[in-house]
């Protein structure tokens, strides 16, 4: 059965972009560097002040009063924090003052706050806001688990939690936060919908049906929701609810190819090849170029022992496509039914390197902790 | 007059010829109805446990620990095996142990609730415990059976794999068998799991392959383990994560004893796999005897066998190593069986949860194709894990259905925020037409609603009512005995088959029939779905044929013999060389 893909446009909003570290430098001194950058640039921002001023809009006399303050305030707690760097309160107001302007900035100004300080708490949500709004999990994690202990009752921190770590790919964990977000009181469509998300991800499609139910009665109209649905139920064998909220999809969105190839998959698990292959030549007239169809078709065409013509349609793919197991695998079995079988087993192998390429990846059953056991202890 | 008097007559004529042909019209329409409800009927499957009331009280004992030790998850295989020769298949229950009993099984001497089992098949509907009777009282946690004549005396011997030192017992034909395991020298220390006797070098011996899961012991062994929340939860570990142990090859060397040929035979040209299921035949068609082991959460090996006993792993070229997507899957247990009526025999593997139980469509010259969806099995399997897989003819329409147990192999998900059940139900699958399989385990007995950890399955006639029955080993759980009530007026004919030339109980012949427009092809198997060993009685349904039929039976060695005016309904034993026909020699090598 071929299923969403994290490249389809119909997928659940990510909570953060991917945290893409460079070879040779960590989230945290990135950050530093850019922070240090960003002091420097601020420090002569505030030096040629004047001369860009000339530049600017012309601004209302209140509000010209009110920047001016904060500059006058700004200089002031620059100043006194050259001479007392580890003034905690200061680094804390002058995070307040910047955080706008100069988030990277404050963010180490923030940093500062220890939790002797009273305001500590308050600094760690400010690192979590910005860390969130500029797309730095590495340091959005530690400030949202410093605040779900300290706020454990406080869904949104769960819920932030919970979408960093789905993204981080820890769906364990990122599970765990998002059910107790909607324990909490959260109680929005995206709640469960996220639940449902992490569940897919997790390899839990199974389970993805109850979340899914109660985002539709919270919102019946959530295409969201109808379609991954159509994708839970085809998976663990309720085809019949599965072709209902295809159809309703299809309905929403003729031009859609997901709920198009959905219903290629239940007529296919249903023996309908030919029902199947019609979905699909539809989808693919809407979409010519959508792999998930065209890999279908040629499975379908595999089954049909039309080698020849999967290959065809497999084979233009390749440059493309010669890293996902799926396609290889399929055009393999193609060529091996139409008796190339050299071609065949070097696809296969390839395959091979692949599958030990993944093997790199950890397992959601791997176990933390394996020991070599001696004793006969019950 | 005489023309008006005619065609008076002829009117009168018509309307008696109208309302003939009404009233045959009627008949006709009264008959396709009930010709209709009879067909109906004929499709109605039913399966009845009647382990309690036919006397079979075995109970399996692996009782899990608290750190869950991992081979106590694994279950026990079931064998049928006619010990005494009566006609009447006799069961051979493998049995578990606990952890901390194990030596204190070997200290104290074994006790019978502790061992194997041997029921003998009473032949009036009952079984009878025989176990100590026949000097089977044994000692450890058993895992697969195979049933085969090693010696050609006659009576079939027993090769029990277990997690540590396997048993081989031979039948002395006097109801009793001694266990002769060191003297042969088939005593495999590993984890064996599934075993089959077939002859691998063409000898006309019967040999042994074992299947070899983890490179664990008593003194190495994993304890795995993952915190949630907050606390320490152990799990049975990843097999991925634990090293494979190489498969092992016993050479019968006809003298009682046999002789370890794995590397030789060319199973360490390749890492060792955690295999657990094993299956034995002629897969492409050249003679000899080749092996597909399915082997859990790595790839597929099908070692086909060059003619004198050295094999090359070959699953990778013949698709049968992944799955349709380039995955490997857990695999557990193997049916094999053509289940489309082209001849050939097709493979059916069982996995875990998550992913399908696998059906792999064989296209001949070694070629494989995974057609699980197109099927029905993606659907009906994703959120099961099966272990045993036996294919059988429930309604005697010639067409091979399927049986298959589920069971988790991990008991606290629950307590790791997962949702995927310990206990499952069984599944029975019809075949339509050898185009598709549909779940009838619905309708097909209360057994199908009961969910429990399902391990070994093995099919045989065991009333010879000329339906197929079936025996299944729960973890932990009570053997179930499987009577086939199903509704039917097919027939069925029943064939045993003795090698003379060959092994002598046949293993890895192909039987073919034809009746009418049909071609039904049999496959004498070695070993059975998980674990476990068919009866060596093959039943074939002949759906509605009911004239005289031809058997064509192809030896292991490739010779074949042709048996005619065999009778719907009856039982024969077919001895090698003994038919009126046997000049057709087919070795192609």
């Amino acid at each position: 059965m071929i299923m969403n893909t994290s490249q389809e446009p119909d997928h659940l909003p990510q909570p953060f972009a991917k945290d893409e570290k460079g070879p040779f430098f960590s989230g945290g001194s990135i950050v530093a560097i850019v922070g240090l950058g960003a002091l420097l640039v601020f420090y002569f921002f505030d030096q040629n002040d004047s001369l860009s001023l000339k530049h600017a809009k012309p601004i209302k006399p209140n509000q010209t009063s009110i920047r001016n303050q904060e500059k006058a305030r700004q200089k002031e707690l620059i100043a006194y924090l050259q001479e007392h760097p580890d003034d905690e309160f200061a680094h804390f107001q002058l995070g307040q003052l910047i955080q706008k302007r100069a988030p990277f900035q404050a963010l180490e100004n923030f940093a500062h706050v220890t939790p002797r300080h009273p305001r500590y708490f308050e600094a760690v949500k400010a690192i979590a806001d910005i860390a969130r709004e500029q797309d730095l999990p590495a340091r959005a994690k530690p400030a949202l688990l410093t605040l779900v202990r300290e706020y454990p009752e406080e869904s949104r921190y769960f819920e932030d939690l919970a979408r960093l770590l789905f993204q981080a790919g820890d769906y364990d964990r990122s599970l765990h936060y998002a059910n107790r977000s909607i324990e909490l009181g959260a109680n929005r469509t995206q709640n469960y919908l996220l639940v449902a998300e992490i569940l897919r991800y997790a390899g839990r499609i199974n389970e993805m049906a109850a979340p899914l139910k109660q985002a539709l009665y919270l919102d019946p109209e959530s295409y969201q929701a109808h379609l991954n649905l159509a994708y839970a139920t085809l998976y663990s064998g309720d085809l019949k609810t599965a072709r209902r909220e295809s159809l309703w999809c299809l309905k929403q969105r003729p031009d859609s190819v997901i709920p198009l190839r959905y219903l290629a998959s239940i007529n296919r698990n249903r023996g309908e090849v030919d029902e199947a292959l019609s979905n699909l030549d539809q989808a693919l007239l809407i979409d010519p170029q959508d792999f998930d169809s065209l890999l279908l078709k040629a499975d379908l065409l595999i089954f049909q022992k039309q080698g020849q013509q999967a290959y065809d349609l497999l084979k233009p793919l390749y440059s493309n496509r010669e890293t996902d197991r799926r396609y290889i695998s399929a055009l393999a079995r193609a060529a091996g039914l139409m008796g190339n079988r050299e071609e065949a087993l070097q696809l296969q192998k390839k395959n091979q390197q692949l599958i030990k390429a993944d093997d790199l990846r950890p397992t959601s059953l791997q176990s933390e902790t394996v020991e070599d056991n001696h004793s006969r202890e019950q | 007059m005489n023309h008006f008097h005619s065609s008076r007559d002829s009117a009168c004529l018509w309307k008696r010829l109208s309302a003939v042909v009404y009233c045959f019209s009627c008949l006709t329409l009264v008959l396709s109805a009930s010709f209709i409800s009879a067909e109906e009927k004929q499709s109605e499957i039913l399966f009845q446990d009647i382990a309690v009331a036919s006397q079979l009280k075995f109970q399996h004992q692996s009782p899990l620990t608290l750190k869950r030790h991992l081979h106590l998850m694994m279950g026990s295989g079931v064998g049928w095996i006619d010990y005494d020769n009566d006609g009447f298949p006799d069961l051979y229950c493998g049995q578990g142990e606990a952890w901390n009993t194990a030596r204190e099984k070997n200290r104290a001497g074994a006790e019978l609730d502790l061992s194997n089992r041997l029921c003998q098949n009473r032949s009036h509907g009952q079984f009878q415990d025989v176990t100590a009777l026949a000097g089977l009282i044994s000692v450890g946690y058993s895992m697969g059976i195979a049933v085969g004549d090693y010696n050609h005396d006659g009576f079939d011997d027993l090769y029990v794999s277990q997690f540590g030192r396997n048993l081989f017992y031979c039948n002395n034909g006097d109801g009793t068998f001694s266990e002769i395991t060191q003297t042969a020298h088939v005593d495999d220390p590993g984890y064996g799991a599934s075993c089959t006797w077939a002859d691998l070098n063409g000898d006309g011996l019967l040999d042994l392959y074992v299947a070899n899961y983890l490179k664990i012991d008593r003194q190495h062994y994993p304890i795995c383990s993952r915190k949630y929340d907050g606390k320490h939860v152990y799990f049975i570990c990843h097999p991925r994560y634990v090293p494979g142990q190489y498969d092992v090859i016993y050479q019968n060397l006809g003298n009682g004893s046999f002789l370890d040929v794995s590397k030789k035979s060319g199973l360490h040209s390749e890492p060792a796999r955690q295999g657990l299921g094993v299956f034995a035949t002629d897969f492409d068609q050249d003679g000899d005897i080749d092996i597909y082991v399915a082997n859990d959460s790595v790839a597929n090996q099908l070692w086909i066998n060059n003619g004198r006993g050295v094999f090359t792993d070959q699953a990778l070229i013949a698709g049968v190593a992944f799955n349709r997507s380039g995955d490997r899957e857990a695999g557990m247990g193997i049916a094999g069986a053509d289940y489309n009526g082209d001849g050939l025999l097709d493979l059916f593997v069982t996995n875990y949860f998550g992913e399908t139980n696998t059906l792999y469509r064989n296209e001949g010259s070694l070629f494989f194709l995974d057609v699980t969806d197109e099927t029905g099995f993606a659907t009906a399997s994703r959120v099961r894990l099966g272990f045993g897989a036996s294919f059988l003819d429930c309604n005697n329409d010639g067409w091979q259905d399927l049986f298959v147990t589920n069971g988790h192999v991990h008991d606290r998900l629950a307590q790791l925020g997962k949702n995927e059940p310990y206990e499952q139900e069984p599944q029975l699958f019809l075949n339509h037409r050898g185009v598709r399989f549909n779940d009838i385990s619905e309708n097909a007995g209360t057994f199908f609603q009961d969910k429990q950890v399902g391990r070994g399955s093995a099919v045989a006639d065991w009333n010879r009512d000329g339906l197929a029955d079936l025996a299944v080993s729960h973890l932990n759980g009570k053997l179930v005995l499987l009577e086939n009530r199903s509704k039917t007026s097919h027939q069925s004919l029943a064939l045993k088959l003795i090698g003379s030339t060959s092994n002598r109980s046949g293993i890895g012949a192909k039987i073919e029939v034809t009746t009418g427009a049909k071609k039904l092809t049999r496959f004498c198997r070695g070993s059975s779905g998980y674990l476990s060993a068919d009866d060596r009685w093959i039943l074939l349904g002949l759906g509605n044929h009911r004239g005289l039929i031809s058997i064509k039976v192809t030896w292991p060695q490739g010779k074949t013999e042709i048996w005619s005016g065999l009778r719907p309904g009856d039982r024969y034993t077919l001895i090698e060389g003994t038919s009126a026909s046997q000049d057709l020699p087919q070795k192609q090598k």
